[in-house]
């Protein structure tokens, strides 16, 4: 390796950029809170770590491309079909089958972990992880990348007086605040009371005539469809280029969003993705004339920085519950 | 300890593991041929390694020709070492087709070489310079030359055992250094332009083009390429021309494409290169890179709000970035340079090429890649037939008949080549220029496009070529541009 300097010939530092990277980070730390609001749902609900969370994310944004880009499917039947639409469409499908691959794994593998060591079966998907990483693997190829399309567009930016925010952006914390907006819906409704209690106090919940069975179920298929919708948002320009076999480790940098959160807590889980996402662009950004001595590839670490700074600082996270322990 | 924490320590370590880890039997060094893009799914054509033992030279009467290991009375072994599963498989897979297509169907179907015929004795390295060797030790007693040996520091890391064998070999690579005796040894003979003279032509067009199009003004140029003697070699030559055309550098990102994760080139690790280019505003960005690090760069640069053109190295660009997201951004900002023509353009030697491949893989796409290995197999042929016809194919006569070859001709498909004399006279300086073009690849196919449809296309326009640049035409080639011992040896 070469001794390199980053020479800039203008330093970017005006108000403008400071607002553009914001919204770059806003839009990043949307990806995270997508993905840390699944691990937590099924952290909450089963009390299960998912290692698996990755994988899954990779496997929805695999099934995403698949539809999209090698068998366009909905828009070969209707060519009219705005390409963004028939990605829409696609993706929602692929959230879809990717709820039904969480309820597998659960119904499969989880399940029968019941009572078993909370390590026995984090080590469950931890294994869960590697077969579907290696299955995905597989399908796309060794080095392989397989596109899920640019539905927004590359070239799609807005600029208002200096302030540049591509189109994805926009498309990524609109559908980060419907998440959010639909999950406090949903635990208004009747299963969402129901998967709150269980949460709450499992024993007593199905006292009430609660099935934790089908609880668990729906917490993993929860996950599952956050996981994807995360998972297809890595995939797209400029967080990724498509799905590759790396897809499932961006997912896992929005563990440190749910350590910064709190475990269990979703809005804690919205926070961290936000605190992550921000810091990683900004820090990037202000620290790149620094690369030379921190290495190019710094801006990776901070997500996880942050997470060590916090766990020593606030081992619950912001909105964590502490447990209380007699001694 | 309680339970929440020994959870969130194994979390920490996993998570911190896997993203350290990823799938590290990707490619992880520098240099090299073209894509990362989607391999293509087609098994490669292998043939089967043949046994024979290491002969001693048969002594022949006079008017017949002598030969020993690689070659006897019925065949001329020839090996390719090529990447045939890892991350440039894409390419390589196209390339030996190609080439196994042309011994069988141009050389074997007319009666081969003194009636002898070719037989490829391939072995996948999987882009892995310790399998590079190995494979190399395996078939070496087998073959009179290797026709094909993918990556440079694949090939670099044969060259004293070349030496020791006294076998040469034609690299997939366009290091410099091959075109300098005292790097490789005179074992090693390259195929086309280089990276460095490459970057020097290809700057003064960029430059005449730009200044065509702004009243004379320079453009604010931007280089951004690997480490190492793929992308050092390239930042040598454009610095040079650079230099010379009195063009500003306004971002020098030589060696700053580096992955933290061998296996994918991320937008954190490109975050430092999109930052200092959008500080900088190119008018025109130089890249050296795997195609799959355009994309992230183009990609993620573009978004950040750059407006520049974008040219590079020819590995830098794979056509079926078309396929990716990329297709209009390439469409509307990148040049496509190339050693030879792309797949469809009208010269005459590509109608041969075209029937081949179309009559050996109909259901084949179009591929560039096809080009790069019959012009492989016609610049082995031409030595093997100059070392039939000075009556000495022994390993030394195939080395005194590739330095005695006075042209080979490529009919079109490429610069002609030589290894007659001193490299600065025979040194290929000459480039073609393409524009990728998503609608016309769209038009005919796209991805979806088989030979047995027809002719088909890659997307790629032509432009100009073969062209040279004063430039390049007049730069005194004494030797590698840049070396790992001593950098830039050329502009400083």
């Amino acid at each position: 390796m070469p001794g390199f300097t980053v020479v800039f010939a203008q330093t970017a530092s005006s108000f403008d950029v400071f607002l553009t990277k914001l919204i770059d980070g806003l839009a990043l730390g949307s990806i995270y809170a997508i993905l840390a609001l699944g691990f937590v749902i099924i952290f909450k609900s089963t009390q299960v770590l998912s290692f698996a969370h990755g994988a899954v994310a990779a496997v929805g944004a695999y099934l995403a491309a698949y539809f999209v880009t090698t068998i366009n499917w909905p828009g070969r039947y209707f060519e009219s079909l705005p390409a963004t639409l028939s990605f829409i469409i696609s993706a929602l499908v692929a959230v879809v089958v990717a709820a039904g691959v969480g309820m597998v794994i659960e119904r499969l593998f989880i399940r029968p972990m019941i009572g078993e060591p909370m390590f026995s079966i984090a080590m469950i998907t931890i294994g869960i992880d590697i077969i579907l990483r290696t299955f995905v693997g597989d399908l796309i190829g060794q080095g392989g990348v397989l596109s899920v399309g640019s539905p927004w567009g590359i070239l799609s930016l807005s600029t208002w007086s200096g302030i540049i925010v591509p189109h994805v952006f926009i498309a990524v914390i609109i559908t980060a605040i419907a998440v959010v907006i639909a999950l406090i819906l949903f635990f208004r409704t009747r299963i969402g009371v129901a998967m709150r209690a269980t949460a709450f106090d499992q024993e007593a919940a199905m006292a009430q005539g609660i099935s934790a069975g089908k609880i668990f179920a729906l917490a993993w298929a929860l996950g599952a469809v956050l996981a994807a919708i995360g998972g297809i948002f890595s995939s797209i320009s400029p967080r990724g280029f498509g799905v590759t076999g790396g897809t499932a480790f961006f997912a896992l940098r929005a563990f440190p969003a749910i350590i910064i959160g709190g475990l269990d807590s979703i809005a804690g889980a919205v926070v961290g993705g936000f605190v992550i996402g921000v810091s990683e662009i900004m820090l990037g950004h202000y620290l790149a004339n620094f690369s030379g001595t921190l290495g190019l590839g710094f801006t990776g670490l901070i997500p996880y920085l942050l997470m060590m700074g916090f766990l020593l600082v606030r081992p619950y996270g912001l909105f964590g519950t502490e447990e209380i322990r007699r001694v | 300890m309680n339970l929440r924490k020994k959870l969130i320590v194994v979390g920490f370590v996993f998570a911190l593991i896997a993203a350290a880890c990823g799938d590290s039997s990707g490619d992880t060094t520098t240099a090299a041929p073209a894509t990362t893009a989607a391999p293509t799914t087609a098994a490669p054509t292998t043939a089967a390694p043949t046994t024979a033992a290491p002969t001693t030279t048969v002594a022949p009467p006079a008017d017949e020709v002598k030969f020993d290991l690689g070659v006897d009375e019925d065949e001329i072994r020839i090996g390719l070492l090529a990447d045939l599963s890892g991350p440039f498989s894409g390419l390589t897979v196209d390339i030996v087709d190609a080439q196994v297509t042309y011994w069988n169907d141009v050389v074997n179907a007319n009666g081969g070489i003194d009636g002898k015929m070719v037989v490829p004795v391939i072995e996948d390295t999987v882009y892995n310079v310790a399998t590079h060797g190995e494979k190399y030790t395996k078939i070496v007693d087998e073959v009179v030359a290797f026709s094909n040996s993918t990556g440079s520091p694949h090939t670099a890391s044969i060259l004293a055992q070349l030496k020791d064998d006294n076998v040469l070999a034609m690299p997939l690579s366009w290091y410099s250094g091959w075109a300098d005796p005292e790097f490789d040894g005179g074992y090693a003979f390259e195929l086309g332009s280089n990276y460095c003279l490459e970057g020097i032509n290809v700057t003064e067009w960029l430059v005449d083009k730009f200044k065509a199009e702004n009243d004379g003004a320079l453009p604010r140029l931007a280089i951004v390429t690997r480490a190492g003697d793929y992308g050092q070699d390239a930042a040598a030559g454009v610095k040079y021309a650079a230099q010379q055309l009195g063009v500003e550098i306004v971002f020098d990102g030589e060696g700053l494409i580096v992955r933290s994760n061998p296996a994918e080139y991320t937008a954190a690790d490109a975050t430092p290169v999109i930052t200092g280019l959008a500080g900088a505003a190119p008018d025109w960005v130089w890249l050296t890179s795997a195609p799959s690090e355009t994309a992230v760069l183009m990609g993620g640069a573009i978004q950040a709000g750059v407006t520049a053109q974008w040219t590079g190295s020819v590995p830098s660009y794979d056509f079926r970035l078309l396929d990716s997201a990329l297709g209009e951004a390439l469409t509307g900002f990148y040049w496509a340079t190339n050693y030879t023509v792309s797949w469809g353009t009208d010269v005459p030697g590509m109608a041969d090429v075209s029937a081949a491949l179309t009559a050996a893989f109909p259901d084949r796409r179009p591929s560039d890649a096809f080009l790069y290995g019959w012009t492989e197999a016609r610049a082995m042929e031409a030595i093997l037939r100059k070392a039939a016809a000075d009556g000495d194919m022994t390993r030394q006569g195939v080395l005194d008949a590739a330095n005695s070859v006075e042209v080979i001709p490529m009919d079109g498909a490429a610069p002609d080549q030589t290894y007659v004399g001193d490299p600065n006279d025979y040194v290929v300086r000459d480039m073609y220029m393409f524009k990728p073009d998503l609608a016309a690849y769209t038009a005919a196919g796209g991805a979806d496009q088989k030979l047995s449809d027809g002719l088909g296309t890659t997307g790629s326009t032509f432009v100009e070529g073969p062209f040279v640049r004063p430039l390049a035409r007049d730069f005194n080639f004494t030797g590698a541009c840049w070396t790992q011992e001593e950098g830039n040896r050329i502009s400083g």
